[in-house]
């Protein structure tokens, strides 16, 4: 797939920015993003090529918008990090099933919302503990008592299918 | 006004001095349903014949003096979120994969409001498994907001802030996984609370992301909510992640006294993106409680911005974990095919949703081998840091204030096509998720004709606090009495 791509030309890489950029937006691929007054600035223009949907792009919006930035425009190939085949091996593994096209949208949603998610590298987490619980709650343990539960009637309730008081399943093995 | 524009207090007098039974109360509710619910869509079923039934078995029981109208809550007719279990009544968590789910027990909740002899009027509209933030992913139908039905009325709990902004119900039960109880209290101008994490049992609530959910109640007055909150709270031990902590008086600390009280407002939260007239809202809300004699500072919880990246990963990833039970063998709508295999999957693929086989794939995606430290324990640990954000602050100050919101209600179909948009709706109520803390939405008056919520947040724990605050704010203003024209 090929897309256009802004190019910031000017004297000082500003590679903090350059790296967040990369990070929300991987479809576009910013060779170069300079330092310039308004970071917000830039960081609307390259959200609206975004918009414009993968692969168009308008000159005159775009130029509208950056009084005070150069650029040029290139085509390159776009970096996909999030492949159909990801997809595919990914859907295997939550055991769902997805049409051609659909995997497609995936891809590219999935790489939307991982590449917003890199947002996340500018943090030095080097030495931080992760938190899997908020409160301070570790293993709780009970004695192990017998107490009164579902009888095994009312277990099988909602079974979609049942034989002998048990759940009855299709073959596992072919 | 209706009957349920009455406070609870005031609705339980009424019963208590026998001016009101049970059964009108009831029936009331099924009028009102009647009569608006086409248009709203805050039901997905009733329990009407069940409801009637332990009404008229109530008001024998008063007639005869075997039991006492005592408790405020007795009575009252409640909805109840549908992804919250009531055993003999059917509970979907608004999915067609659950569509012929019939509990075999009553949530803990749910058990705590019978035992205050309160009625199930029905089970209410929610966002598929509760994913969403505008009710859109339910698989039945689309709530609509009482204030402009063209518009929707925020997610996941949508149906419970509907219903009671409709007047349907006197209050609800709703479930909050990143603000899904405080962003639809928020468009529907209600009074929506999201308890400290272990405040509340989950045992019952259908799991989305079980290191984050809470249920807690939506009503039309602080005072009402408090109410709801002291009945439900409290530790269980078929929840291993309840507190066992005591649980305080709730109504003790609605005296209206907030001076010296000090309040946090977080620059991230009226920054950018924030939109103009909540922003005012918002500030005329701190004047009020500045001039009840609290005072408050800017402060700045620098990792606000990355909340929202941080709950999709965990929430999605926690989901994919939990969704797996989804197999159609045990219960749900199975769709049989040759092999177990296959039978799991067109299960999955048919019975969930668009946005809920998103969050799947994203979430296995975050924790399938290679990717795990990247992503899964990346979030985890700028989780450690946001939650240390807020006990930074907490420290200094009594409460954080904000607003729930960036916005007012979006028109229906308008964030759709853009998953990121849709979520960036939750990135003032995420942050409270993410660090356990407690949280509420009130009513802080209208832009263009639409709701605004004020939000207050406190220390893990202090509830007291959030209400205390909420409900000197309540007394001092008008805005909760404003009602949506239906």
């Amino acid at each position: 797939m090929t897309i256009l791509v802004c190019v910031f030309d000017e004297t000082e890489a500003f590679i903090e920015e350059s790296v967040r950029l990369k990070g929300i937006l991987n479809k576009i691929k910013v060779e170069q993003v300079l330092k310039k007054k308004n970071n917000n600035i830039l960081y609307q223009i390259i959200c609206l090529i975004a918009c414009l949907e993968h692969i168009w792009y308008d000159h005159t919006i775009v130029k509208s918008g950056i009084e005070q930035i150069f650029f040029q425009i290139v085509e390159v190939d776009a970096v996909e990090r999030i492949t159909k085949e990801q997809v595919r091996h990914v859907a295997k593994l939550a055991r769902l099933e997805f049409k051609e096209e659909k995997i497609e949208q995936l891809a590219y949603e999935l790489d939307e919302i991982i590449s917003f998610a890199e947002q996340l590298n500018e943090l030095d987490t080097d030495n931080v503990e992760p938190t899997s619980h908020v409160l301070d709650v570790r293993n709780v343990l009970r004695e192990d008592e017998v107490k009164p539960s579902l009888s095994r009637e009312e277990t099988m309730k909602n079974a979609p299918d049942q034989k002998d008081g048990q759940f009855k399943v299709p073959s596992v093995l072919e | 006004m209706g009957l349920f524009d009455h406070k609870l207090r005031d609705i339980h007098e009424l019963l208590h001095n026998k001016e009101l039974t049970v059964t009108e109360l009831v029936e009331e509710s099924y009028k009102r349903i009647e009569e608006v619910d086409e248009k709203v869509g805050a039901f997905l079923r009733l329990n009407k014949e069940a409801a009637l039934k332990q009404a008229a078995e109530l008001d024998d029981q008063l007639a005869k003096g075997q039991i006492q109208s005592k408790e405020v809550l007795f009575g009252l007719p409640v909805g109840i979120k549908d992804n919250i279990s009531t055993k003999g009544l059917k509970t979907t968590c608004g999915s067609q994969l659950l569509d012929n789910f019939d509990p075999l027990y009553d949530a803990t909740v749910v058990e705590k409001l019978a035992s205050a002899n309160t009625v199930t009027i029905g089970k209410l509209n929610m966002d598929e498994f509760a994913m969403g933030s505008s009710n859109e992913n339910s698989s039945y139908k689309q709530v609509k907001n009482p204030w402009d039905l063209s518009r929707v009325p925020g997610g996941s709990s949508g149906g419970s802030a509907a219903t009671v902004a409709a007047g349907e119900v006197p209050f609800s039960l709703g479930s909050d996984t990143g603000g899904s109880i405080r962003q639809p209290a928020a468009f529907c101008g209600v009074v929506g609370l999201k308890p400290t994490y272990g405040r509340v049992s989950r045992y019952g609530l259908v799991a989305f992301a079980s290191s984050l959910d809470q249920i807690g109640p939506i009503t039309r007055s602080v005072e009402d909510n408090a109410y709801v909150l002291q009945q439900i709270a409290g530790y269980d031990n078929r929840d291993s992640t309840s507190a066992d902590k005591d649980v305080p008086d709730y109504l003790a600390a609605l005296d209206g006294d907030i001076k010296g009280m000090k309040i946090a407002v977080p620059k991230e939260y009226l920054g950018e993106g924030v939109n103009e007239d909540v922003k005012n809202q918002v500030k005329q809300a701190l004047q009020h409680l500045e001039d009840l004699g609290a005072t408050w500072d800017e402060v700045s919880l620098p990792h606000s911005k990355y909340a929202l990246a941080t709950y999709y990963l965990l929430a999605s990833s926690e989901a994919s974990a939990n969704l797996a039970r989804f197999d159609g063998i045990r219960y749900g709508v199975r769709k049989e095919q040759t092999n177990l295999i296959d039978t799991y999957k067109q299960t999955r693929t048919d019975g969930f949703g668009d946005e809920v086989k998103r969050r799947i794939m994203l979430g296995t995606f975050a924790l399938s081998s290679g990717y795990y430290d990247a992503y899964y324990k990346k979030a985890q640990k700028v989780r450690t840091l946001i939650k240390q954000d807020f006990e930074d602050i907490f420290l200094n100050y009594d409460v954080v204030i904000g607003p729930t919101t960036p916005t007012t209600a979006f028109k229906l179909g308008e964030n759709l096509d853009d998953p990121l948009t849709m979520y960036a709706n939750d990135i003032l109520t995420i942050p409270v998720n993410l660090a356990g803390v407690p949280a509420i939405s009130i009513p802080c008056g209208l832009a263009d004709g639409l709701p605004v919520g004020l939000q207050i947040i406190g220390k893990h724990f202090d509830e007291e606090s959030v209400y205390r605050v909420a409900h000197a704010f309540e007394q001092a203003t008008d805005y909760h009495k404003q009602k949506p024209e239906l």
